[in-house]
């Protein structure tokens, strides 16, 4: 019985260990904004206006496709994901990557991408 | 027999309006354990003294003391009296009370009074050691640790249902990671007892440690040489005209007429403010042609609100800026336009309370720039906020926050354009 206990414990704790996510990984690559709003429903955006792309350098780049233009900027994370001056609380669904405001009393607060290739 | 009922009742209203006609007393408001939140005094009743508020209503003990930190007369024998509370002599963080006067007479009185049983106010440990304790709660090397600062407090503890204890507030200035949060180390214990993000806390000593990248003044360009007026081809207000001034050759949005600077900035789409730069004219007849390209033209309609907002504050109710200084210059009004290059910085404005600051963004992916009247009120709405009841941006406080900064949308809309627009066309 007790190594039954043990068993399912070792499980368990491998369960947890396998759910975390290092936000510093995960959030590599490209990320096409599809929501703006404050959480209620809203269409996506449609057409996407463009995407944005986290680098291992701390270097952000955010693209327009039309105009066509691309920006460079410099992130970090810790506890919020800092974008210059701004800062988000973050959350990895699956695919997406929600932000929600936190340097500002703003008219909107969240912010959904998904995953690009 | 229901109708006889509903008679008698009415009947018996006069008499009950009557009875309290003749023995006036005070509106009482208490928290859950009894203590008195606001109380109203009405005209015909005497009404007691701060002093005697304190002592009678609020029962202080030799340990409580109300330190006035505030007076302000708003006009002949109207006064508004802000008292901060100290336990033992340290500083109870977030509590005080407020005492409003009509022709010398209290009226209202209301605050926030920690009753506190008996506290030992002699830390266990120093600042030092504190500051080493949250450092290490928030995984901050010591090497990234380039200042701090610390104030010993008493304060209530949410997380443990609003008890008091003795804290050292910790502010600490890290570069990697960068630390946003302000640490509450038990000074009895070194726990660290609750952490608060910068941006939703407005305790006076705080708002003194800001990002260095908050521009007051302008120290890059010498100082102007005349204010101006400038001629606005507005995107959304048509043509008007707005303070500016000249720097050089050109004139930029800067007006430094009123008790409290008036600057507009563009950043351009970035997300650092080191990168803002002036909005600038050759003759300050600032037209669409010349400033409509990358939606610069914003920047004119909410350099004109502001001046405009400032104005109907200023002279119909004496308010200078959202801090509202009993003496001196107002806190500077800096608005920065075309706001970062994300959807959801484009399509936004905001109140970024960390720098103090309005960000506006230009629109054009989803809405139009973000510069309409009412957008600059409702923005310079949560400034008024955030100086003068320091609400966050979220939970009640953030509804209630955007509430009222709707409400300052509206009025602002209406004196400075027109139109009663809370009235269905
Ligand atoms: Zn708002």
């Amino acid at each position: 019985m007790k190594q039954l206990i043990a068993f399912a414990l070792i499980l368990f704790l491998a369960g947890c260990k396998k759910d975390k996510i290092d936000p510093h990984q995960a959030i590599l690559g490209k990320w096409e904004e599809f929501y703006v709003g404050n959480g209620e429903y809203q269409p996506p955006i449609d057409p996407p206006t463009g995407y944005i792309e986290f680098m291992e350098d701390s270097v952000l780049l955010t693209h327009n496709y039309s105009p066509k233009s691309t920006m460079k900027h410099k992130y970090w994370i810790d506890s919020f994901l800092h974008i210059g001056s701004a800062y988000f609380s973050y959350e990895f669904q699956a695919d997406t990557l929600k932000l929600n405001i936190e340097y500002a009393t703003s008219i909107l607060s969240v912010s959904k991408y998904k995953r690009i290739r | 027999m229901k109708n006889q009922l509903l008679s008698a009742m009415i009947l018996a209203l006069p008499m009950l309006a009557k009875a309290q006609q003749s023995k006036p007393v005070p509106t009482v408001l208490t928290d859950k354990d009894g203590i008195i939140q606001a109380m109203e005094f009405s005209d015909n009743a005497p009404s007691p003294t701060d002093q005697e508020f304190m002592r009678q209503y609020l029962k202080i003990t030799a340990d409580d003391r109300f330190e006035k930190a505030n007076d302000k007369e708003r006009s002949p024998g109207n006064t508004d009296d802000h008292f901060d509370q100290f336990y033992k002599g340290i500083k109870v963080d977030g509590a005080g009370y407020n005492f409003h006067y009509k022709k010398g007479k209290l009226f209202y009185a209301h605050g926030h009074f920690v009753k506190i049983g008996n506290l030992d106010i002699v830390p266990s440990i120093n600042s030092e050691r504190a500051k080493e304790l949250f450092a290490a709660y928030k995984q901050i090397p010591a090497s990234e640790i380039s200042g701090f600062t610390s104030e010993l407090l008493v304060k209530e503890i949410a997380s443990a249902d609003s008890t008091a204890y003795l804290v050292f507030e910790i502010y600490l200035r890290s570069n990697a990671p960068v630390n946003d949060e302000i640490g509450y180390v038990n000074a009895k214990t070194g726990e660290v007892l609750a952490t608060e993000p910068i941006f939703s806390h407005s305790s006076p000593h705080v708002k003194g440690i800001q990002p260095k990248t908050i521009q007051t003044t302008t120290p890059d360009l010498k100082r102007a040489l005349t204010p101006a007026n400038g001629n606005f081809a507005t995107r959304y207000s048509g043509a008007r005209t707005g303070s500016t001034d000249k720097d050089g050759l050109k004139y930029r949005l800067l007006d430094e007429t009123r008790g409290a600077v008036i600057h507009t900035w563009n950043m351009q789409g970035s997300f650092d403010f080191d990168a803002s730069v002036e909005l600038l004219d050759n003759d300050n007849i600032w037209t669409a042609a010349e400033h409509a390209a990358n939606e610069n033209d914003m920047g004119l309609d909410i350099h004109w609100a502001l001046q405009k907002i400032y104005d109907r504050l200023n002279t119909v109710h004496a308010v200078n800026s959202f801090n509202d200084p009993v003496a001196g210059a107002g806190f500077p009004i800096n608005a920065y336009i075309r706001y970062g290059n994300t959807d959801i910085a484009r399509n936004n404005a905001g109140w970024a309370a960390a720098v103090k600051s309005l960000v506006f963004g230009d629109g054009a992916t989803v809405y139009r720039p973000m510069a309409s009247v009412d957008v600059v009120a409702h923005e310079y709405g949560h400034g008024i906020t955030d100086f003068q009841i320091g609400w966050g941006n979220s939970g009640d406080q953030g509804a209630f926050n955007e509430g009222l900064s709707d409400i300052w949308g509206a009025i602002m809309q209406h004196r400075i354009t027109g139109g009663n627009i809370w009235q269905r066309p």
